[in-house]
């Protein structure tokens, strides 16, 4: 009984996880970070030196390349972008801020490289880290 | 008890056994948190096989693997105590909710990470005891990708936020608003360690 009790908690636990709404919160479409930010070339020297507005410049163009960074380690993006200085369920997503609202009830976004069980990059989203 | 090399990789059978780990009830955590190289590292996915599991353990501790933020000890402990993990997982959302109503955004080595840690340790130990916070705090922290000077930050802001739940809560004035403001006051007098500090305007 306990161990069906135990496997029903787990189960809904994962489930809510594989959920896209709770397991990701809101992100934006290629087109709106592209509406929101322009199209700068992603340079990835300039993305690990700079903070919040150039990577977000940047976002639209490495969103579009992003094929290049799936399947990867999650080692390499580590190495290849720095620390991350963002946050996206636990310490290991990769997660770089691109903009940053002064409040709770500001708009703060982040770039997030999403990870399979293998920890491999599984996808690259802009995703909202904030608000109310 | 060794094991003998089948389904295993030699390199983790070797792991293991060198590790002296005892087969029975402490064998999964154990494994979990035995400290791997570079020709280890994908040895603790593999503990439940070690170990000898049963079919319970073993179970949830594969069910775990679906979920990729997870340590392999966090897996452990999820396997052995689902429903406080599951409890504990739910605490750090509350955390991370309460920190994010001062902060607006939650990140990695400034305030609001000290924030998310303190807080969350808090309300692990207004939960369970200390021994099982503790636990699960340092099961958080055995990521092998996070630089050091990062989790050094997170595991003194566990401990500073352990130890006020603990005063907090011997003298029976525990609550969460409470919390909120020891850390407030602890981040104002650097008692908490933040390593990319948020400039000034960003936190008035």
């Amino acid at each position: 009984m306990k161990f069906f009790l135990s496997l029903m908690i787990l189960c809904s636990f994962t489930g809510n996880l594989y959920a896209s709404n709770f397991w990701r919160g809101s992100t934006l479409s290629k087109k709106e970070v592209l509406a929101k930010w322009g199209k700068t070339e992603f340079d990835i020297e300039r993305f690990k030196n700079s903070k919040l507005k150039p990577r977000a410049e940047m976002a639209f163009s490495l969103l579009s390349q992003k094929s290049k960074y799936i399947g990867k380690n999650v080692t390499d993006i580590f190495k290849l972008f720095g620390p991350k200085d963002g946050y996206y369920f636990s310490d290991y997503y990769p997660a770089y801020m691109l903009s940053r609202g002064k409040t709770n009830k500001d708009e703060s976004w982040q770039l997030v490289f999403l990870l399979d069980k293998n920890q491999k990059i599984s996808d690259i989203i802009v995703h909202q880290n904030c608000c109310e | 008890m060794f094991i003998r090399s089948n389904a295993f990789g030699d390199d983790c059978v070797a792991w293991f056994n060198d590790s002296k780990i005892e087969l029975g009830q402490n064998c999964i955590i154990d494994c979990a948190s035995t400290p791997v190289d570079m020709s280890t590292f994908t040895c603790p996915s593999q503990c439940d096989d070690l170990c000898k599991s049963k079919p319970r353990e073993k179970y949830l501790f594969k069910l775990t693997d679906l979920y990729p933020g997870l340590t392999p000890q966090e897996r452990a402990l999820a396997s052995k105590y689902p429903v406080k993990m599951l409890t504990a997982y739910q605490l750090s959302w509350k955390a991370e909710k309460a920190c994010m109503s001062i902060y607006g955004s939650t990140e990695t080595g400034d305030e609001s990470d000290a924030c998310r840690h303190y807080i969350w340790a808090s309300y692990l130990v207004n939960e369970f005891d200390k021994k099982m916070a503790e636990d699960i705090l340092n099961a958080h922290e055995q990521n092998p990708n996070q630089p050091q000077e990062d989790k050094a930050m997170d595991l003194a802001n566990n401990r500073r936020g352990t130890s006020v739940a603990e005063d907090l809560k011997r003298s029976r004035t525990y609550s969460d608003s409470k919390i909120i403001e020891s850390f407030k006051i602890d981040l104002k007098k650097g008692n908490l360690i933040i390593l990319r500090p948020r400039s000034k305007e960003e936190i008035e």
